[in-house]
């Protein structure tokens, strides 16, 4: 009995000695070759030296070109631990990673990433080529965009034309439908845009959050723009004469401006000339598609001759404008030598550039030979020109659907040259969200940005990142950094990061909201060969 | 004494095979489930500094679970209470080496609302002289993209806590 009890306090002594001895948890003190090491030729082993023995429970390399490998492992207590490698290391970038066990059963992993006569660097890849951002909320966003350039022009256009060109009573309905239209679509992408933001489907227009975030974005404050535009445009509807016509260019200036506002051009140098640019060009727009139907069906009135000339005055200056700020706002993006017209942007202009082609030819034989001949009083020459009217209403709604397409597709200059292109995501969490930028998209050293940002999109605050990359491979650890705030309030920036292979990877941010409140988000991106 | 019989002792086994599931490695409670009661008593251990470094300061974040809280005594180490709201905040203020284990014995009145089987979390940093450990990761909090995520129970830095049985 005696000897029971002395063994169950020599147990419980032992106990409490293992409990107050050595618990320290094991961490690396350093390895050769080191993490970030750019080595001559391929090391025999990896040899890590940790602040405790530890025992090496698995380890396992990821190759230059992704494969994983099991690496064997040797038993044994020490604090120096060495990790045979295989014989044939290839050139590039290798990560291996480790899992030890400490004295008291813990279990530590790690990885160290370390090239070989050269850092891995990969061609950029094709699959995250962001030519063009496509979300579940895409073609709502492109069909918004399409009914509201079309609205606005149709509607405000008609209005300005008959406040100032030719006073046309009958097509007031169909003015105002078409105000409505584009008030309707401009409400709709309020919510959209949110959504979008939040990486959300049609169902999160249920939820009125959306909607806030999508007010708080540079869109949001160019539909409210547009909003008072429309509304003092189908006040000027009804006004008389007198109110009509500063009405209409009161609606026509704040149209132009809301998307100049929001639109690309925002983000072009030198930005208030640009911005400039984009309003000319948005306003001439309008003048010279809004003027189409009234004058298609202004042609079936008495006196539309002098309607005629005075439209025929007025046009050619609004068209070579329109022509003049296109050319100059495309220009702005073919000043580097890029392959514009591969990237989705570039396709989408093609387009357009086809169309305004075709249109341009209609508006000269237009105005050279149907134009005289109508002023003259040929009624053949009338029904052709009515015609061509109509065809010409046509193509400028197929030039406002290719100018739709740009509300996916982000403009040239934003993406940098090819080898330097750059690849975004945002990863939602529960409590907060980030942008992030990995740049150059590809293999091999990169820069990562990453944007905080609160529920609601503003940005968010933090005290800490950490950044975590795992290869997609079971029992793999993570390259593990810091991130460094570089801007405030909340633009990070983790530098001198080696993604040593293609293939998956997973991202998790770390993100310490305050002292004691840390959140995470997890991504998974793919990075090709 | 003969030794013999003291090596073979299944007490000497059970007692070493325990100590390696018992001893972890984080910051916590001695005591990580307890039954349901108006105050409870525990002791915070810290079974190592940061990394090599000595602990220098230790705060911890009090859950809206807790009504009272009562650090007991400890030499050598000051103890101050701040805040309130959800930002109650306990100091222990001293020196600890890195190599050795400390312990902070507190009495903890728990809130009427607390019901069995909840667990509250006290979220705790720990200021070294070279660097900074944060206890703070709490289960529950998944991210979007996996909601389920059980890696937030394998977080290398949970928060302690303690898990509340049924009432004795």
């Amino acid at each position: 009995m005696m000897r029971w009890l002395a063994s169950l306090v020599f147990a419980f002594s032992l106990l409490a000695l293992s409990s107050a001895g050595a618990l320290a948890h094991a961490y690396l003190v350093e390895s050769s070759p080191a993490d970030g090491d750019l080595v001559k030729q391929a090391p025999q082993a990896l040899e890590v030296l940790f602040n405790e023995p530890v025992e090496l429970v698995t380890a396992s390399l990821v190759g230059p070109s992704g494969e994983v490998s099991r690496l064997t492992v040797e038993g044994g207590k020490h604090a120096r631990v060495r990790i045979a490698m295989p014989p044939d290391l290839s050139e590039g970038s290798h990560l291996v990673s480790y899992r030890v066990v400490s004295d008291d059963g813990h279990v530590v992993s790690g990885s160290v990433v370390f090239s070989i006569g050269r850092v891995s660097g990969g061609r950029p890849s094709v699959l995250e080529d962001p030519t063009i951002i496509v979300s579940a909320l895409s073609p709502p966003l492109v069909m918004a965009r399409f009914l509201l350039l079309a609205g606005m022009a149709f509607g405000v256009g008609a209005l300005l034309f008959s406040a100032i060109l030719a006073p046309v009573v009958a097509a007031r309905g169909r003015v105002v439908s078409a105000l409505a239209i584009a008030g309707v679509a401009t409400f709709v992408s309020v919510g959209l845009q949110g959504a979008d933001a939040h990486g959300q489907g049609l169902a999160a227009l249920n939820d009125r959050a959306m909607w806030r975030s999508g007010l708080r974005l540079p869109q949001g404050v160019g539909a409210l723009i547009a909003l008072a535009g429309l509304a003092a445009a189908a006040v000027g509807l009804f006004a008389n004469a007198r109110a009509a016509r500063p009405l209409s260019l009161i609606a026509l200036a704040l149209c132009a401006l809301s998307l100049a506002w929001a639109g690309h051009a925002r983000g072009w140098r030198p930005e208030g000339v640009m911005q400039g640019l984009a309003m000319l060009h948005v306003m001439s727009a309008i003048c010279w598609a809004g003027a189409l139907l009234p004058l298609a069906a202004a042609s079936a009135r008495e006196g539309f001759p002098d309607v005629l000339q005075r439209f025929s005055a007025f046009a050619a200056p609004v068209y070579l404008a329109l022509l003049a700020s296109g050319v100059a706002l495309a220009a702005t993006q073919f000043f580097a030598p890029r392959e514009v017209f591969a990237t989705a942007w570039g396709m989408a202009l093609a387009a357009k550039l086809a169309v305004v082609a075709v249109v341009t030819l209609f508006a000269i034989l237009n105005r050279t030979l149907f134009t005289s001949a109508v002023v003259e009083g040929d009624a053949s020459a009338l029904k052709l020109l009515r015609r061509s009217i109509r065809l010409e209403a046509a193509f400028a709604l197929a030039i406002f659907a290719a100018a739709s397409v740009w509300r996916i597709t982000p403009p040239p200059t934003s993406l940098g040259a090819p080898n330097e292109r750059a690849f975004q995501i945002h990863i939602h969490g529960a409590q907060a969200m980030a942008s992030m930028t990995i740049r150059p998209a590809r293999v091999g050293p990169v820069q990562i940005r990453i944007e905080p940002k609160a529920i609601d999109l503003s940005p968010l605050r933090v005290q800490e990142i950490d950044l975590f990359l795992t290869p997609d491979a079971p029992d793999v650890a993570p390259i593990q950094r810091k991130a460094r705030l570089v801007s405030s309030p909340n633009v990070w920036e983790v530098e001198g990061v080696t993604v040593p292979a293609p293939g998956l990877w997973r991202i998790r941010v770390d993100l310490l909201i305050d002292d004691f409140d840390r959140t995470r988000l997890d991504a998974v991106i793919s990075l090709r060969p | 004494m003969d030794c013999r019989p003291l090596l073979l002792s299944p007490f000497l086994y059970a007692a070493l095979a325990g100590a390696g599931t018992m001893a972890s490695a984080h910051v916590g409670f001695t005591k990580r489930q307890v039954p349901l009661a108006s105050t409870i008593d525990s002791i915070l251990r810290v079974p190592h500094g940061c990394n090599g470094s000595p602990t220098l300061r230790l705060r911890m974040r009090l859950p809206k679970a807790v009504t009272g809280f009562r650090p007991q005594p400890k030499e050598g180490w000051t103890i101050t209470l701040s805040g309130e709201g959800a930002t109650r905040e306990v100091a222990w203020s001293g020196r600890l080496s890195a190599t050795q284990t400390g312990s902070f014995a507190v009495s903890i009145d728990i809130d009427a609302s607390v019901k069995p089987g909840q667990i509250v979390y006290f979220p705790v940093v720990q200021e070294c002289e070279k660097g900074v450990s944060r206890w703070i990761d709490v289960k529950g909090r998944p991210s979007a993209d996996s909601p389920d995520d059980e890696s937030h129970d394998e977080s290398t830095s949970p928060a302690p806590s303690i898990r509340f049985l049924p009432r004795k």
